[in-house]
């Protein structure tokens, strides 16, 4: 067997995760070769010009969770990371009126006073709460999760590290976290809320990416997921990259070169070499062969563990338990390129019981737009998903990135990201263009009854169903966090119990993608702790200054 | 009667053998119930001439073995175990009206039931023990947790790691690999739970069907598989042993109280209580609603935590987080249960099945997942199941005693027919059609056979027997009401804030199917605190709970 080459590390897939470990990695001076498959980096955080002149955020849309010791220790900003934040959320609602929800705390709670002077209140409670929730929990996203069948010395250290922090909780504090994890987002909300739409509209953050309705259990936690990204205010971390979110994915690919990573493209990998239970290097499609001391997959763990390497490699339990870790496809994504801005019925002051002025309404614009205007009307959503259909009227969350970055659309023109909710994998009878098209169609009718006049001024339409992003993206089944976020599949459980630090029973063959801790959304942090691990397998010293 | 060391409100089974073990400790004991007869839901009336009817709790009753031992119960009462638990319809029940593969049996023993799943499928039949094996240790793990006292949030936060390794040493007797595994199972949907064991429709919604029983979501629902654990913590299995009482529950109930009275509590029925006495800050008695005082060191209440907290304590002497707690406690009753006379029984074309039926197995229609999670779709907007989950079993099968000779008693229970959706008479109407309408498809002529039906809705369970919204569970049994969270933190150590009040129904760990757990464990902590003189110190709570994990 000839192997070219003598890389220390080859990692596989150049998403943004498969990115933060190679430069990790090159920054602690080992020699490193990113393989993609595709023709750009990115994986799902890619900007693409689907149609001249626009360009787009094709799946993954905005920035939430980086973590800033990532921009950190990277210095992603002098790469061209550039993130604009995302001012408001406006939930159009039916009748003309609206519930907007802003980044000053006093505009939104004279917002909510509309509805209900408690809910005011408790709004701002609310976010304290979720605030001293969230760094709580914070300290998670960088801790390595223990292996609890064999705890070594440093998991014991952890899990005192992580009894100290629940400590640090008062008891109401302690039960609210036990709450969230356990509970359904509506549920959660409704104990703190009594006006509809607020809970609906912030229930929705509680559903994205998942395969579950907010009425369901386990929801409440996704909602903190996602509330993880907002407490970084000084990164101002929850907004657009300037130059959509592949310009995420560019700046770590720039700073994973500057630091002596090589990169890629084209270069589709079909399978981990391994020999006496160890990894040895890939060979890629057309017969290439690499080798390499250690091999990181930022694939999902199906494709990491069921596609890269042959069965045999792994014990028949591992095996089963990747076979039934869930990750469900349940999103959708349309991208629409406007002549001109959609007229949303709430903004234009008819009818509601508020006319808001020309200033606000652009403002609105500019933030993100949630279609979600009751409980109800998610719950449906998703009815339609359980039995196998996509949403007849789905959830969606939109955003006009060229209304903040113009250089995303030629001038006077717009683009429009609409993420899509319920879109199952498994559709009945399975995706084809035919019911691609129709789903389009669902979500520009649903749109349309919020802003109408919308089908007149759009020049095009591009539509991804799971499947697409299955095939464009390799995310398996297109479900946009690498497996769901369930409390089964967390921490301790993600992908596999006592596989849960980055490693597998393949010796020098690493996880580090969204479907290990802690998890999805555009967050670095599972790219991070692999290379660490490797690092520290490999005992090298950290940086190299 | 005044002067009492410990006033029970509620004479259910958990009030009946709390006052039991108090009053068998040398406490002054009196149980104050609004109902005539003791006994709570274990309840049998004569509802129509000869027709002995359980018109509370209809399920499984699954009594403690260590509430059956320090009680004596062994032996008391006569309880039916069919050979055969369950019947499940296969062929969508709702739709076509089939049951076309035939029925489902569940028996007692595994291989019966494989070789019986194996006409549906190979791969079922072949997982079916192994299925059992991990639910049973599941069971075992939470039963390690049910025999404790809940380790609560304060305690956590106050001695942190060793308490956890005191819990884990104890999880580790049970097996380091069970305890994660049922860590990992507890979240999951019974969906969820089911997708990783088996292919075939009736199973998988049978014991769906198990898991969601009594509570308001459907088996898509995220921890509906704790439904099906904790039964297995209680005794019961997978597909449902459905223990009856023979001469109907009430039976029981007589048992228990006779416990209660021997021992020497005093037994106060027809007097519901208006209110708990605070004195200085502490329990100090009951107000009863005809007038008249009980005087009492302290009060132990086996009503729900809700009623007990927002109904019958002043708000005012509540902590404003406990208030709110107990305002967040879901109670969402959606089962209904039914009593259908019938002069005869009509053979169904299955003479397994009838021969099953007729001796007392309960037949289910609950043939697919998706069977069960369209019924809950409609309660989730707050209206009736069209084609509801049904449980029917022949009462009279073993126990011809329950109705005149010849004829016939069925009990149904069913859901989802969520409480307060509709104007009590025609909630009624529309379950009963809704019901009749799935028990007619595979019992045809089942109509013509119908003397009378009595039918008792979630507003019924709620009026008759206290349970806040028709609730039977006291309190929905969900992981965020579950173990430390039940009824609320600050109460999961059957202590409340209030010194001297004390909270011991289902409604507290660990929780609903009549096992008497809740009462007993309760009525432990009484006695603990009267023997120290009543310390609600936390602090040394929490040290008397290290010392007890250490001696463990």
């Amino acid at each position: 067997m000839s192997i070219r080459g003598d890389h220390d590390a080859v990692i596989v897939g150049g998403g943004h995760n498969g990115l933060v470990s190679a430069a990790y990695l090159a920054r602690a001076g080992l020699k490193v070769l990113v393989l993609e498959r595709r023709h750009l980096v990115g994986g799902a955080a890619v900007t693409q010009e689907v149609f001249p002149g626009f360009r787009y955020s094709v799946a993954s849309y905005v920035v939430s969770l980086l973590r800033p010791e990532i921009i950190r220790d990277l210095r992603l900003p002098e790469h061209g990371l550039d993130i604009l934040p995302l001012e408001s959320t406006l939930t159009p609602l039916p009748g003309g009126d609206s519930l907007a929800r802003w980044s000053d705390p006093d505009q939104t709670r004279r917002e909510i006073a509309r509805w209900s002077p408690r809910d005011a209140d408790a709004y701002a409670d609310f976010s304290r709460c979720m605030y001293k929730l969230a760094w709580a929990l914070k300290p998670l996203l960088s801790t390595v999760p223990p292996n609890p069948l064999r705890p070594g010395v440093r998991d014991a250290k952890t899990i005192r590290e992580l009894a100290r922090a629940v400590r640090g909780l008062d008891e109401a504090d302690f039960e609210r976290l036990f709450k969230l994890t356990t509970m359904s987002a509506a549920d959660f909300l409704s104990e703190w809320f009594e006006t509809g739409p607020l809970i609906a509209t912030m229930s929705a953050s509680g559903i994205i990416g998942t395969f579950a309705g907010p009425r369901t259990p386990g929801t409440a936690y996704v909602l903190l997921h996602h509330y993880l990204g907002e407490i970084d205010g000084v990164f101002r971390a929850w907004g657009f990259a300037r130059g959509g979110n592949g310009a995420v994915s560019e700046s770590i690919a720039s700073a994973a070169r500057s630091l002596g990573a090589e990169i890629r493209t084209s270069a589709p990998v079909e399978q981990v070499i391994t020999s006496g239970g160890r990894a040895r290097g890939v060979v890629l499609e057309g017969g290439e062969e690499i080798g390499a001391r250690v091999v990181l997959s930022g694939l999902d763990p199906k494709r990491t563990f069921l596609q890269l390497l042959d069965q045999s490699d792994l014990p028949g339990e591992f095996v089963k338990s990747i076979q039934r870790f869930r990750i469900r496809g349940s999103s959708g994504k349309v991208n629409l390129a406007l002549s001109e801005l959609p007229r949303f019925t709430c903004l234009a002051g008819a009818g509601g019981s508020l006319t808001r002025t020309p200033g606000e309404a652009e403002t609105l614009l500019r933030g993100a737009i949630s279609i979600s205007p009751s409980v109800d009307y998610l719950e449906r959503a998703y009815d339609d998903a359980k039995y196998g259909r996509f949403s007849r009227r789905p959830f969606m969350d939109i955003v006009i990135p060229s209304m903040i970055d113009p250089t995303m659309a030629p001038p006077g023109k717009h683009v429009m990201s609409v993420f899509v909710q319920y879109a199952p994998f498994a559709l009945d009878g399975g995706w084809n263009r035919v019911k691609r098209d129709a789903f389009g169609d669902a979500v520009i009718d649903t749109l349309a009854e919020f802003a109408p006049g919308l089908r007149d001024i759009i020049l095009h339409r591009q539509v991804m169903t799971p499947l697409d992003m299955q095939q464009q993206m390799g995310l398996t089944e297109g479900n946009i966090f690498h497996g769901e976020l369930t409390l089964q599949q967390l921490f301790l459980f993600r992908p596999v119990t006592g596989w849960a630090n980055f490693r597998t029973p393949v010796r020098g063959y690493y996880q580090c993608g969204s479907g290990a801790h802690p998890g999805g959304g555009v967050c670095g942090a599972p790219g991070r702790l692999a290379a660490l691990e490797v690092l520290r397998d490999l005992k090298v010293r950290r940086g190299r200054s | 009667m005044n002067g009492q060391d410990v006033v029970v409100i509620g004479a259910g089974h958990n009030g009946l053998v709390a006052a039991a073990l108090l009053a068998r400790s040398g406490l002054r004991v009196a149980v104050v119930d609004g109902r005539t007869e003791p006994g709570g839901c274990l309840v049998t009336e004569e509802l129509w001439p000869g027709y002995l009817v359980d018109t509370g709790t209809t399920r499984a009753v699954g009594l403690d073995p260590d509430v059956v031992r320090e009680l004596e119960i062994d032996g008391a009462v006569d309880l039916i175990r069919p050979e055969i638990p369950v019947a499940a319809l296969s062929g969508d029940a709702g739709a076509d009206g089939s049951h076309g593969g035939g029925a489902l049996l569940f028996h007692r023993d595994p291989e019966v039931t494989a070789r019986n799943i194996a006409r549906f499928s190979a791969r079922d039949a072949a997982r079916w023990p192994a299925f059992l094996e991990a639910v049973e240790n599941a069971g075992r793990v939470l039963r390690v947790l049910y025999r404790e006292v809940p380790l609560v949030p304060a305690g956590i936060r106050r001695t942190g790691l060793r308490h956890l390794i005191g819990a884990g040493v104890r999880l580790r007797r049970v097996g380091k690999k069970e305890a994660l595994e049922t860590t990992r199972m507890l979240p999951m949907s019974m969906e969820e739970l089911l997708a990783e064991w088996f292919e075939s429709d009736i199973v998988a919604g049978s014991l769906a069907a198990e898991g969601v029983a009594g509570i308001t979501l459907g088996p898509l629902g995220g921890a509906t598989a704790l439904g099906l654990l904790h039964g297995a913590a209680c005794g019961r299995s997978p597909a449902g042993s459905q223990w009856r009482v023979r001469g109907g529950m009430a039976r029981l109930a007589a048992v228990l109280a006779e416990r209660a009275t021997t021992a020497g509590a005093e037994l106060v029925t027809g007097s519901p209580v208006a209110e708990v006495l605070i004195s200085d800050g502490a329990a100090a008695g009951v107000r009863l609603v005809a007038g008249g005082e009980i005087a009492a060191r302290a009060v132990l209440s086996c009503a729900g935590p809700r009623h007990t907290l927002l109904n019958l304590v002043d708000p005012a002497q509540l902590p404003p987080d406990l208030a709110r707690s107990a305002a967040n406690i879901r109670c969402r009753g959606s089962l209904a249960t039914l009593a259908i006379a019938l002069d005869g029984l009509s053979a169904t074309g299955d003479p397994a099945l009838d021969a099953a039926f007729q001796s007392g197995t309960t037949v289910r229609a609950a043939p697919s997942i998706n069977y069960v999670e369209r019924a809950y779709d409609a309660a989730k907007y707050g209206g009736f199941s069209q084609s509801p989950v049904v449980d029917a079993t022949l009462v009279t099968g073993p126990d011809p005693s329950l109705a005149p000779p010849g004829m016939h008693l069925l009990s149904v229970s069913a859901q989802y027919f969520p409480h307060g959706a509709l104007e009590p008479d025609r909630a009624r109407e529309t379950a009963t059609q809704a019901v009749l309408g799935v028990l007619e498809r595979w019992m045809p002529g089942l109509h013509d056979r119908i003397r009378h039906v009595g039918v008792f809705m979630p507003e019924d369970f709620e009026a008759r027997f206290g349970m806040t919204g028709g609730d039977t569970q006291h309190g929905e049994l969900a992981l965020d009401q579950w173990f430390f969270m039940r009824p609320a933190g600050s109460c999961a150590q059957y202590r409340t804030p209030v010194p001297g009040l004390y909270l011991g129904g289902a409604g507290s760990h660990p929780g609903p199917g009549i096992t008497g757990r809740p009462g007993m464990m309760a009525a432990k902590a009484v006695l603990a605190d009267q023997r120290t003189g009543g310390s609600q110190n936390h602090g040394r709570r929490s040290r008397k709970y290290i010392q007890d994990c250490i001696l463990l």
